[in-house]
């Protein structure tokens, strides 16, 4: 029994240590596209070097926003699902590069500050934000008690705080499912494409396009607007941060496919657009870009909130200009520079 | 807390283990006591409230059941405690099962309408706890349980192992185990088997029963929108579901009371193998066709001879055979136990009909058991005794799976659309795209497969009949070292092994235990824990 009781231990325990080691060191192998367009994005901040406008949002901004039509200075850090816990973090990177931006845009749809769906799932699983950072994150989710981000509880808050503790350093467990996913090779070569693009487009990432969609924006899922305490207290803390930096800071909402205004309450509407008002008379270096919010025909729309190539070229001028009548620091945008 | 989540497996377990044995290397008592404290832990762990529940349950009966006993003299007063302490825990069971949803469809037939009914949550493993202690109430009734202390009975209710889906268990074959010194000293061996039953219980949970999962759920979804050969896949993908989630559920518990010394008796012994209903329902929750027999079959089919006694009609076993003799004596316990095990799934109407499909199953069987064509034994070729066990196989297996076609649909008409899906009178289309393309060539070829995205289930679905069909279960694979308390029926398999406390079986575990742990991540819930 003693050498089977052995034998049975130390397998499993080497087992386990190659595995887990194994999983570290070749996630750009098996994981999904997600992974290496954030890894796309940390490298965009590590390298960051002219000085410009730095952006950060969720999918719709790494969507609709082309830096390289913008200005050379702009980086679009937009991320899947993005909030200001994850801009935080990057933000905070940011401020360790060798320049710091001239000017921060941040810009997140209504639904992703009430409901941070995309935290466990993208921003820890995939390591957008580091071990330390996803235990100073749980610590304000239990602290706040914020029910969109306790994802299990069990007595003492163990089992969330062995989760946090354990996606957020790759245990294996968390990503078995993404090894047989697909063929052995196909993730790999997807995942080096699309960090090319990001390097290339400076953070820029076409969704799968589409001639047209009338498929209802998430933000007409919302009854009320009521911000995750958590985003809220990352929020605040972003901007506090910047403004220890001096770096302005401007919030601007992505444009809406037209299908989908009719089916937005429009007290949520206000909602956030008081909310995002009463940010800006706290801190002075906050601004809001308007218009508020731009409604676009749903034949540039590649899905419920994602620009096709159409509308990303027709938004970019526009963008271009509101930016240049706002007079955000970082340059003319939009012209092309010689 | 679940068997197959992390916490458990990397918190709970090795530290109530460690514990358990330091304590009892120095004082019994105090690893009993330990192991009651981390067995509400264990199940209090996702609702602190429910601690007061399980509580207020083993104080209530433990107090019926001292009266019983100190008035075992008194058979009126001890009758009337047993009847106080039956009502009061079917009043629990009947209150968190059945009242709320009783209201509620009342309600919603237009009865009650002014009235707001509220919710409650099923507890944990209500059924389970609720059922050991009328068995203990039953038998300190009888004279066939003896007390032997407050710490030994909430032990035997709480132990973790058992305590949230069974194995139910009987007083007589587990308060024995707890009073021996032995139990509390640790025992390598016991360690050793009660580990590996553990990672053979937890791989049919995760590997198997887990990746079925989505298949049968999408099934049951949209019932009216099925390939033919989709819907039987999916009724199958059920079928195998729910065995191995249950299956793999007992073996954990099996593995971890053999971990602490204690033997349990089996809960499955190859059920989807069985060549008559009478022999599914003898291998398929074994535990709580026991607990059946002995206080609902038993003692109606008790009082069913007192009644032909009193009429002055005969009781011996062949009279069984006239129609009469069958229908009061065998056909009517039957359907009454049986009815009340479907029941005692849940408040729908399709329990009932599940109740209802196997009591007629059995006594079907029952009645070509009897009044059937007997063959001669001798007389049958090895083909036609293989043909023979392989029809007997198909229909045992089409039974169950029709009835778990009921018993997990969400309504009667869901489980009425899905047959008809089955016989082909379903709305399902093919898949466009490459799938299409490929369905429409086997199409040509006269196979009506349809080519959905369920390659994963089809291999599953594979390995699952092959565990089944071909390779021994748990029970005959520790045959050796007596895996539980249950004696084994199925017949030897067709690939035979035991297991040996060897380097070669050691290392195979642990790659097994590794895989294990790396398919827990999705912490999904067992089947049975809704009951």
């Amino acid at each position: 029994m003693r050498s089977f009781l052995i034998t049975l231990t130390l397998m499993f325990t080497a087992g386990l240590a190659c595995v887990w080691t194994w999983g570290l060191d070749h996630r750009m192998d098996y994981l999904s596209r997600d992974y290496a367009l954030l890894t796309g994005k940390d490298r965009l901040i590590d390298g960051y070097s002219q000085p410009g406008l730095a952006i950060f949002g969720d999918s719709a901004v790494m969507d609709g926003i082309q830096p390289v039509k913008l200005g050379p200075g702009v980086i679009n850090c937009g991320t899947m699902g993005s909030t200001p816990i994850e801009s935080y973090f990057l933000i905070k990177r940011l401020m360790k590069a060798a320049v710091h931006p001239k000017a921060v845009l941040l810009s997140y749809s209504a639904y992703h500050l009430v409901h941070p769906d995309f935290y466990w799932e993208n921003t820890v699983k995939f390591g957008l934000i580091s071990g330390d950072e996803a235990d100073e994150v749980l610590d304000n989710i239990l602290r706040l008690k914020d029910k969109e981000l306790i994802s299990g509880s069990g007595l003492w808050n163990l089992e969330q705080r062995l989760y946090s503790f354990l996606l957020s350093r790759g245990f294996p467990a968390y990503y078995v499912s993404s090894l047989y996913a697909d063929a052995p090779g196909v993730r790999k070569k997807e995942n080096e494409e699309a960090l090319g693009v990001i390097a290339q487009t400076r953070g820029q990432y076409y969704f799968p396009q589409q001639d047209g969609s009338k498929s209802l924006n998430a933000d007409t899922k919302l009854k009320t607007f009521v911000v995750s305490p958590v985003i809220n207290y990352y929020f605040r803390k972003t901007l506090d941060l910047l403004k220890t930096e001096n770096i302005p800071v401007y919030f601007y909402v992505m444009p809406i496919n037209e299908a989908s205004v009719p089916h937005l309450d429009p007290g949520v509407f206000k909602a956030f657009q008081d909310y995002l008002n009463g940010l800006a008379q706290e801190d002075s270096q906050f601004h809001i870009l308007s218009p508020f919010r731009t409604v676009y025909p749903w034949k540039i729309f590649s899905d419920y909130a994602h620009l096709n190539e159409k509308g990303t070229l027709r938004f970019n001028r526009e963008f271009a200009k509101i930016l240049n009548k706002a007079g955000v620091p970082g340059g003319s945008y939009g012209i092309p520079v010689h | 807390m679940l068997f197959n989540s992390i916490t458990f497996l990397v918190f709970f377990l090795p530290g109530s283990l460690l514990v358990f044995y330091l304590l009892g290397y120095f004082q019994m008592n105090a690893a009993k006591f330990w192991l009651v404290v981390v067995s509400f832990v264990f199940y209090a762990w996702w609702n602190p409230r429910l601690f007061l529940l399980l509580a207020g349950s083993i104080i209530f009966n433990y107090t019926c059941g001292y009266l019983i006993q100190k008035n075992l003299e008194r058979p009126k007063i001890s009758s009337i405690i047993l009847t106080l302490g039956l009502l009061g825990n079917l009043g629990l069971l009947f209150y968190f099962k059945y009242l709320l949803s009783l209201l509620g469809w009342f309600h919603e037939k237009g009865l009650f309408q002014n009235y707001s009914w509220g919710s409650a949550i099923l507890p944990l493993g209500i059924s389970f706890f609720t059922f050991t202690q009328i068995g203990f109430l039953i038998d300190t009734q009888g004279g066939n349980a003896r007390e032997r202390g407050f710490l030994e009975y909430v032990l035997f209710v709480t132990f973790f192992p058992h305590l949230i889906a069974g194995p139910i268990l009987h007083h007589r074959e587990i308060m024995p185990q707890f009073a021996k010194k032995e139990t509390y000293t640790h025992n390598w061996n016991n360690i050793g088997i009660g580990i590996s039953i553990f990672i053979f219980g937890l791989a049919k949970k995760v590997i198997i029963a887990d990746q079925l999962a989505p298949v049968a759920n999408d099934i049951f979804k949209h019932t009216a929108e099925k390939h033919v050969v989709e819907a039987w896949a999916g009724v199958m993908c059920y079928s195998l579901q729910l065995y191995f989630d249950f299956a793999g559920y007992s073996e954990m518990a099996l593995g971890l009371a053999r971990m602490f010394n204690v033997k349990f008796p089996a809960n499955f012994d190859s059920p989807l193998k069985s060549k008559s209903i009478i022999d599914f329902w003898q291998r398929w929750h074994i535990t709580l066709t026991r607990y059946l027999t002995l206080y609902l079959y038993n003692p109606v089919a008790l009082w069913i001879m007192r009644r032909r006694m009193n009429k002055g009609l005969a009781l011996l076993k062949a009279d069984e055979t006239t129609l009469g003799g069958f229908l009061e004596m065998l056909a009517a316990p039957t359907i009454y136990t049986i009815v009340l095990a479907g029941v005692w799934h849940g408040a729908g109407i399709q329990f009932f009909i599940y109740g209802l499909l196997h009591s007629f199953y059995i006594c079907v069987n029952h009645a070509w058991r009897m009044f059937g064509p007997k063959a001669p034994i001798s007389s049958i070729s090895r083909f036609w005794s293989w043909f023979n066990g392989a029809w007997k196989w198909g229909l045992t297996y089409l039974s169950v799976l029709i009835s778990l076609i009921v018993f997990r649909a969400k309504t009667v008409t869901d489980a009425w659309n899905l047959i008809q899906c089955m016989i082909g009178r379903g709305t399902g289309d093919s898949p466009g795209g490459a799938q299409g393309v490929v369905e429409s060539i086997l199409d040509y070829f006269g196979v009506a497969v349809p080519y959905w995205n369920y390659t994963n289930c089809l291999i599953t679905l594979g390995i699952g009949f092959i565990f089944i069909l071909v390779l021994p279960n748990v029970l005959q694979i520790f045959e050796k070292e007596g895996a539980s308390l249950t004696n084994i029926r199925s017949a030897p398999a067709v690939f035979s092994f035991q297991w040996q406390p060897n380097i070669l079986w050691g290392f195979l575990l642990a790659v097994l235990a590794l895989v294990d742990l790396l398919m827990v991540a999705g912490n999904t819930e067992f089947l049975y824990f809704r009951f």
